[in-house]
């Protein structure tokens, strides 16, 4: 059998003083899409973070494709085939679009992809020339998925697909999500509305004050009524 | 003033502001990716005019040290940030004093040493022949040094802005001082990048060391003026931004140069008299706070 993409073992990180994950074991194997679920503040953001060395992980070890990551740094980890997302998209504001793109394709020989991008997020080449801080929320969206997608990653951290987007938007970008998995990356996905996280993975963990509460199959997720109340405030 | 007049001190405005170019430029990159406002700046570009004296008169004459001086100092840049900029940036994240404290340190550290090593004499880095005699532009009539500052002064300008607005290199730098965390997301090195502008700076600020060194005399103190006024023009220009401090510089330039020729008593105030009526204008500076072009 071969390595899981990405394996946590019991890390352990800070913010500060402050003990956000605390424990937390997980597995995301080979072309799956798994969401990492729960309420705001449960630690999910910190945990993608842990996984990228943004924030480091003091006790427990990260595992990527096998291989220990734990003490890389960031950029190194990105080489690898690793990539976030982030929450608040992080478009370098005074880079025009194309600019965007392209520091993305710097260190990761990715420029290839570009004509994939343009099929995925059409919209994007009519803005090449427009500084990143013009875009709108979705167009930044687009964007920040592009660019990831840019650095031809085994493995794409996506933290919110949905924050602050048109239901149709959200669709689309569900669509590009598919697809994008479909070509055999596999996704780590943080979402704060649970009807996207569900629609788009096989399987979920439940996170809640910064330990694994829940893990399972989309399904099961679906028909527990007693975790979505627990965890997820879901009545 | 004449026509002749205005053109002179527009062409000295212009070879001083070329030159604070070089100097404000090395400051707003580091600036603009550590968030350091490098107090060795001065000392460096004290070092890059004594390692030009040396190399002139001891190894092969003025123009080996012109290429020379840059370099040395562009490698002494580069062992600052790695081994102690960065460890200490390393250990202490959170902190914008420490960093600035080393910088200075690292100043009156160089100034000292140089003492101990040339003297705190004023000496004169000797012009090439080439240099001395006098150039005549149309009706304006400058000695050949200044023609030489303005010109190498301008090239290596040039040069820079190509690097930063059209190379992937340059790319990579304004990614990083926009925002260095999702930069090395993106797998670029933001570490070594942090080495190589610090290098970079440091490199122009020798350049012009041994350029505006031939305009004046050398002493272990003389980078202090100059690096107050590059500090200025970034300023004026708006902290961390590469245009800013290129339009911020030629400015300053002018304002000099005319405030000496109409002002000759209050060219001083002037200066900050500018700086002012800008930073009241447009607090965060003529290019700051998020318009860069």
């Amino acid at each position: 059998m071969s390595a899981a993409m990405l394996a946590l073992e019991d890390v352990h990180s800070y913010y500060g003083d402050s003990h956000v994950i605390q424990g937390v074991s997980l597995a995301v194997e080979r072309g799956e899409t798994v969401a990492l679920v729960g309420r705001n503040g449960a630690g999910k953001t910190t945990l993608l973070k842990t996984a990228m060395a943004i924030v480091p992980a003091r006790r427990g070890r990260v595992l990527f494709a096998g291989d220990d990551v734990t003490q890389l740094d960031t950029h190194a980890i990105a080489r690898r085939g690793m990539t976030l997302v982030p929450e608040d998209r992080r478009i370098f504001p005074r880079l025009t679009v194309e600019e965007n793109l392209r520091v993305a394709t710097l260190a990761t020989g990715g420029a290839g992809s570009l004509a994939r991008v343009f099929e995925y997020f059409p919209r994007l080449r009519e803005r090449l020339g427009q500084a990143g801080q013009n875009l709108s929320g979705g167009e930044q969206q687009m964007l920040a998925l592009a660019r990831g997608f840019l650095t031809r990653p085994k493995l794409m951290l996506i933290d919110e697909l949905s924050g602050g987007l048109m239901p149709l938007m959200v669709e689309a970008l569900t669509g590009v999500l598919k697809a994008i998995n479909a070509e055999g990356v596999t996704i780590l996905l943080v979402e704060q509305d649970l009807e996207v996280a569900l629609a788009l993975a096989g399987r979920c963990y439940v996170l809640d004050q910064g330990r694994i509460e829940f893990a399972g199959s989309a399904d099961a997720l679906r028909a527990d009524a007693g975790v979505q109340a627990r965890y997820l405030g879901v009545a | 003033m004449s026509l002749e007049a205005i053109l002179t001190q527009l062409l000295m405005g212009l070879t001083v502001g070329v030159n604070l170019v070089l100097v404000a430029t090395g400051l707003t990159l580091v600036f603009g990716m550590m968030g350091v406002i490098n107090f060795a700046h001065s000392a460096l570009f004290m070092l890059g005019a004594y390692v030009g004296l040396v190399v002139s008169r001891r190894l092969g004459g003025f123009w080996l040290g012109l290429a020379l001086a840059p370099l040395a100092i562009g490698l002494l840049g580069a062992a600052v940030e790695r081994w102690l900029l960065r460890p200490l940036r390393v250990r202490f994240p959170e902190s914008h004093l420490l960093p600035l404290l080393l910088t200075f340190g690292l100043s009156l550290f160089f100034e000292g040493m140089a003492k101990v090593v040339w003297g705190a004499d004023v000496v004169s880095l000797a012009r090439p022949p080439a240099l001395d005699g006098a150039v005549t532009l149309g009706r304006v009539t400058l000695p050949a040094y200044w023609i030489f500052a303005l010109v190498a002064a301008a090239t290596l300008a040039v040069l820079v802005w190509l690097i930063v607005e059209r190379t992937s290199l340059g790319l990579a730098i304004r990614a990083a001082t926009q925002d260095p965390t999702m930069a090395a997301v993106l797998g670029v090195d933001v570490g070594r990048l942090n080495t190589l502008v610090f290098a970079l700076g440091s490199a122009l600020a020798g350049a012009a060391g041994v350029i505006l060194g031939t305009m004046t005399s050398l002493s272990p103190q003389m980078g202090g003026g100059v690096v107050l006024d590059a500090f200025i023009a970034i300023v004026i220009g708006g902290l961390g931004s590469f245009t800013g401090a290129i339009v911020g510089a030629l400015l300053l330039g002018q304002v000099q140069s005319f405030g000496v020729a109409l002002l000759p008593a209050f060219h001083t105030p002037l200066v900050f008299l500018v700086m002012a009526i800008v930073l009241v204008l447009r607090p965060s500076g003529l290019f700051g706070a998020g318009e860069r072009r």
